[in-house]
């Protein structure tokens, strides 16, 4: 039932997206004579600007709601934020060495994002092999190293800056966003989000297993090592993914699992997919509210989310807190 | 033939050498001080813990079966339970038929009227006390319905009405093929509900037998060093610490 009605929400947002612009076109029809291959300004401000954007806007959400309800689940830990796998902090460290160092210049505009998954890989291997043995905390804690590794790195790239053109680009880039992006990114994000969306689904028992703790999840005849592994696997690939397409986008992962739990009896395994659709409408949301503010310096996507994101997050914390009290 | 046999198992600083078997229909309560390895054993059984040495489970080895068989045959309480998340208690029971991949809505509401939590099916499970949520732990456990069913300090957290039901529960599961392994601290309560005893001492096995051929003053000495008073013929048998 909830998969139905946030399916629907989805589908509507993204018509909205579509609808949603400085210059008013026909959509329909701009989309046929897009698909026909006509070049009709119509056919290139839905298929070449409109389309990818939402799509991509959708892809980021759900790749960033799913892996942060996957996260949460397996830590065990409401607080869990898909940035823990130090897996954003890897691929923003790979972009900026593509802004820096002109790395991949055969890949063009999809060059920062391809830097940036590779950087996230290297993260999550890293982070991957000082765990270990994936037990809750040590991924907290391996996450937190690595991260503040990488955040290390990336600050003393941003003080070696070669000129302020560069670090500006940079800056812009982190603070997360979907325009200006082609559906080359697309081809980066859909593997990415069947790969690590299938790896985490696949591990839908564990998580529900895991409610009660490792000791129970083994003892139900799961087996907790190895499918924590998969979990947090799946999850760096979503999230590095979706940091190297769109940059930082902060909160999607931590807030929308909480928006979703008390649809779903706060089952770990039932918040998945909700998750993932409910983050796609969020993100997509986001960014038409961003094309409808009034114009002049766009406000990047990532700096909206996080905008609405902390008020939220904060009221969350309230929330849990009167009920301990 | 004995569902559990044994033999030889080791655990890394916590067992060493414990021949132990288990027969079915049989209550076999594992007694011994804190760190004497009760927890340690029963976790070799249900996968927690890797071991050296050999369990055997009915006709095959241990390491043999699938981790899913295995939670089929084997169902493990634990001495302390936790829901990370507020999980209705249906669900919670539900957790049991994990191994099955069923969700069987009749054992599970079976396994909820044994344990009297099934007019609380619907309710958040952490907002339940201590010793309702203990229930709802064994239902779990229950709702399996596992040939074996260990279980790490059931009565901790009960009250004394509730210790008396969960036992006479425990001891009436255990009938035809299914049997009960069970730590507990209360020597008393063993005596009345357990038909053999395995006294475990620093990860040995000290003495395994009957009630009245484990329960001795010498055996008692040499383990908890607490002199005490027995009568193990009385109804209920009596184990009371002298000094």
């Amino acid at each position: 039932m909830i998969h139905v009605v946030l399916g629907l929400m989805l589908l509507g947002t993204a018509v909205i997206s579509l609808h949603t612009g400085s210059t008013q076109v026909a959509v329909l029809a701009g989309l046929v004579e897009w698909l026909r291959g006509l070049e009709t300004v119509d056919a290139i401000v839905v298929g070449d600007i409109r389309l990818p954007r939402t799509l991509l806007a959708l892809t980021v959400g759900a790749a960033l709601g799913l892996s942060g309800a996957a996260l949460q689940g397996l830590l065990r830990n409401p607080l869990a934020d898909p940035g823990l796998t130090g897996a954003s902090q890897g691929a923003a460290l790979g972009a900026a060495a593509v802004f820096y160092l002109g790395l991949f210049p055969v890949a063009g505009g999809a060059a920062p994002a391809m830097a940036g998954l590779l950087g996230a890989g290297l993260a999550m291997l890293l982070m991957l092999f000082l765990a270990g043995s994936a037990r809750q905390s040590m991924v907290i804690m391996a996450g937190l190293a690595i991260s503040t590794l990488t955040g290390a790195l990336l600050a003393a790239v941003l003080n070696f800056a070669p000129n302020p053109y560069a670090m500006q680009e940079l800056v812009f880039w982190l603070l997360g966003s979907v325009s200006e992006r082609g559906l080359e990114h697309l081809l980066l994000l859909l593997p990415a989000l069947l790969v690590g969306g299938g790896l985490i689904l696949s591990q839908r028992r564990l998580l529900l297993g895991l409610s009660l703790g490792e000791q129970v999840a083994d003892s139900l005849g799961l087996s907790s090592r190895t499918g924590s592994r998969l979990v947090v696997l799946g999850a760096a690939i979503l999230v590095g993914t979706a940091v190297s397409v769109a940059g930082a986008i902060g909160f999607v992962g931590l807030i929308v699992p909480h928006l979703v739990r008390p649809w779903v009896g706060n089952r770990p395994d039932r918040v998945l997919l909700p998750s993932a659709l409910a983050g796609a409408t969020l993100v997509c949301l986001a960014d038409i509210l961003i094309r409808l503010l009034p114009p002049g310096p766009e406000l990047k996507l990532g700096v909206l989310t996080s905008l609405l994101g902390a008020p939220l997050f904060i009221w969350l914390v309230w929330k849990e807190r009167r009920r301990w009290l | 033939m004995a569902v559990i046999k044994m033999t030889d198992v080791s655990l890394a600083h916590r067992l060493a050498r414990v021949n132990l078997d288990l027969q079915p229909g049989e209550v076999l309560g594992l007694i011994g001080p804190n760190g004497a390895g009760k927890t340690s054993l029963l976790h070799c059984f249900a996968g927690v813990e890797s071991y050296t040495g050999e369990i055997r489970l009915l006709d095959a080895a241990l390491s043999d079966y699938s981790g899913e068989q295995r939670a089929r045959l084997m169902g493990l309480l634990p001495q302390r339970c936790q829901s990370a998340w507020s999980l209705s208690v249906g669900d919670i029971i539900r957790l049991g038929r994990l191994p099955w991949r069923d969700d069987c809505p009749e054992k599970v509401s079976q396994a909820a009227r044994m344990t009297g939590v099934n007019q609380w099916l619907d309710h958040p499970v952490d907002q339940l006390s201590g010793g309702e949520q203990a229930r709802v732990w064994l239902a779990r456990v229950l709702a399996g319905e596992p040939r074996v069913l260990l279980a790490d300090e059931p009565l901790a957290s009960l009250d004394l009405y509730y210790q008396c039901h969960i036992l006479t529960l425990l001891r009436d599961y255990a009938q035809g093929e299914r049997s009960v392994m069970l730590s507990m601290h209360d020597l008393s309560m063993a005596a009345r509900y357990c038909d053999r005893l395995c006294l475990l001492h620093q990860g040995e096995v000290f003495a395994l037998g009957s009630p009245a051929e484990v329960l001795t003053r010498e055996n008692l000495l040499a383990v908890y060093q607490v002199q005490v008073q027995l009568d193990l013929a009385a109804t209920p048998p009596v184990v009371s610490v002298i000094g």
